[in-house]
């Protein structure tokens, strides 16, 4: 009786062990499922992301605008689809799927993921968006103590040494030295920097032309829109503007009568200062000279609904003139772009120090000297620069008449998953 | 007689076994507990970064480029509301029955706030919750608790290269962190207390004390939006 009850009680326990052993290893199990089922997800999340870079690599390199197909990778298929919506964006949809067992239901399951991307051709922004946008930067460091306060490109290598603070994007082409990752670097870059982006200045300014040409009619030269003589504007509070072409007398017009499409055109350098009231870009395929302070009559630092704007292009050069109200200081207000030059002062290695305070923003081909420093940083012969960035610029909606524009690229605009 | 003695012998044995047996029982429903509660656990923080995760991606969808300093509206350690376009385009919006498309950008805000507090002998711990918060115009407004974690600060901002970031504008992407006790010391204070009070010496206790409260599971993600890096 002994010996039964004995054996019935082994085989009990057998039976009592074997189920706690079974329940057991479904947890264990229940644990190494979450653990496969969180692989799988991101399995499939990187295989969309994957099949998403594929695209991208698509419609960048083959334009490709229209277009459907599949990928398989990690054991996992996506399908790609690349259509047009509306006349310059495109957008990428990712559907991917894998399997996964599931072992509540004892069955395969199927585990999908969807994203979406949208990229536009955008028309290009106005250059003036950029605070600093330099094709070769060849010799300039910033240092500690600049302040770059708005977007700012080098299509060249960019160089850094010390603290300087970029509260715009910084974005180079042939990189950023210190790199930006290392802690070599102690720039503060507070809205990101981005390496091997090509953009230099654009070189055709037909449309300026065209814009100065349109606004001209049927004008003498060096009647309204046109000239193809030395000419000084002295802009006036009141909207007015002293004009004085070559050695002819000064004369007094309203800058909407000299400029109703708000471009100038000149063949000849330009001379310029006063206080503008009112809208204009000039545009010569010489020099442009700044003979004294050249302000807005509305101060956008004080009022950011200010709606006076100034764009200067020059071909070659932007100069401070070495006369004597620019001695001490000047006051510069304005969009610059140098197409094949840079913005500098005349004498800059022997005039004596003053102070240059720029509102707006600056592209130039190569930068231009305005100073000698000496090894501790202070400035010795020339101007020490306070340059502000005009923040009715930032995003670009805002510029001079006609400015010049960045080139068309395609652009992230939305990622969806 | 001998019959007495084999059923003294079996009942001591019998008796032996038995007690082999609910000893073996006790240990192993106390395993078992454990092993579900880690499983569950486990799988519950998982989810909870799954949901986060989700919604993280979809910060600053469709927010002009001129506004992209605004997708980040607040960005502390332990809240965070973002901007996103959620109901934008039938392949581009919440998995909300009923939600109508328009051009109005929504948000979506996760807070980590105080929910219990459970005294123990030396100390106090504290759990927090995790609340999500979702605004979707015209009129479509959620907010609940996603679970409940020990740490009381969830986010941090880093820029591209993973650094802290100083500025809110630098950030590139959010790294989240969610941690949870060991189910027990949550569910049963009797049971951190039985194994505490038969401990003389404090420093001794402290220390058994901080190793049973210990987070137990932890979860770290960091996640990019691709929107906040255009």
């Amino acid at each position: 009786m002994l010996g039964k009850g004995a054996i019935l009680t082994v085989f009990g326990f057998i039976l009592a062990f074997s189920m706690y052993q079974v329940r057991m290893s479904s947890n264990v199990l229940a644990t190494a499922d979450n653990f496969n089922s969180q692989y799988v997800e991101t399995l499939i999340h990187e295989s969309a992301i994957s099949a998403m870079n594929f695209a991208i690599n698509k419609v960048w390199d083959q334009h490709a605008s229209n277009d459907s197909f599949y990928i398989h990778a990690n054991e996992c298929t996506s399908r790609v689809r690349i259509f047009p919506v509306g006349a310059d964006t495109t957008k990428i949809t990712v559907r991917t799927w894998g399997y996964l067992f599931d072992s509540e239901t004892q069955s395969i399951v199927k585990r999908e993921r969807t994203m979406s991307s949208f990229f536009t051709l955008g028309g290009g922004t106005a250059i003036s968006e950029y605070f600093m946008f330099t094709n070769n930067s060849s010799g300039l460091f910033w240092v500690t103590g600049c302040t770059l306060w708005g977007p700012s490109h080098d299509n060249s290598v960019m160089h850094t040494l010390g603290k300087p603070v970029f509260y715009g994007k910084m974005t180079a082409n042939k990189g950023i030295s210190p790199d930006p990752a290392s802690k070599k670097n102690k720039a503060e870059y507070h809205d990101g920097w981005e390496i091997g982006i090509d953009m230099s200045i654009p070189t055709d300014m037909t449309h300026l032309v065209n814009a100065a040409i349109a606004g001209n009619g049927a004008a003498a030269p060096n009647t309204k829109c046109i000239y193809n003589q030395v000419t000084s504007f002295e802009f006036l509070a009141n909207g007015d503007v002293i004009r004085k072409v070559g050695a002819s007398p000064p004369d007094t017009v309203a800058l909407t009568a000299i400029a109703p499409n708000g471009v100038i055109y000149s063949t000849a350098d330009i001379r310029i200062k006063g206080v503008l009231d009112g809208q204009v870009t000039l545009y010569t395929t010489k020099d442009v000279w700044l003979d004294g302070d050249i302000r807005y009559k509305d101060n956008p630092m004080t009022n950011i609904n200010s709606d006076d704007i100034l764009g200067v292009v020059a071909q070659d050069d932007i100069i401070i003139t070495d006369n004597a109200v620019n001695q001490t200081d000047i006051y510069v207000d304005a969009c610059m772009v140098c197409v094949e030059g840079g913005f500098e002062a005349q004498n800059w290695g022997s005039r004596p120090v003053g102070i240059e305070y720029f509102l707006g923003s600056l592209a130039e081909d190569k930068s231009g000297c305005h100073g000698v420093a000496n090894s501790s940083g202070t400035v010795i012969k020339g101007f020490q620069q306070r340059m502000r960035y005009d923040p009715r610029l930032w995003g670009g909606d805002f510029y001079p008449p006609n400015f010049v524009l960045t080139p068309n690229k395609f652009r992230l605009a939305s990622w969806w998953e | 007689m001998a019959l007495i003695l084999d059923l003294i012998g079996g009942l001591f044995v019998g008796g032996f076994l038995l007690i082999i047996a609910l000893s073996a029982t006790d240990t192993a429903t106390t395993e078992f507990y454990n092993y579900n509660s880690d499983a569950i656990v486990q799988q519950n923080l998982a989810r909870m970064s799954d949901i986060i995760q989700y919604d993280l991606r979809k910060m600053g969808f469709g927010i002009p480029e001129a506004q992209k300093t605004t997708i980040l509206s607040i960005s502390q350690p332990n809240r965070l509301k973002f901007l996103a376009h959620l109901n934008s385009d039938p392949d581009c919006k919440m998995n909300i029955t009923g939600l109508s498309i328009d051009n109005i950008v929504d948000s979506v805000e996760y807070q980590v706030v105080p929910f219990d507090s459970i005294d123990y002998y030396d100390t106090v711990i504290v759990t927090y919750q995790v609340r999500r918060r979702i605004f979707i115009s015209p009129n479509y407004t959620s907010e609940m608790s996603i679970g409940i974690i020990g740490n009381p600060e969830a986010f941090r901002y880093l820029d591209q290269v993973g650094n802290p970031v100083a500025f809110v504008s630098e950030t590139r992407m959010v790294e989240v962190t969610l941690t949870a006790y060991d189910p027990r010391v949550v569910l049963s204070k009797e049971w951190v207390d039985s194994r505490l009070n038969e401990i003389g010496n404090e420093d001794f206790r402290k220390q058994e004390l901080r190793r049973l409260l210990r987070a137990s599971y932890w979860r770290q993600t960091r996640l990019i939006s691709k929107n906040l890096k255009r």
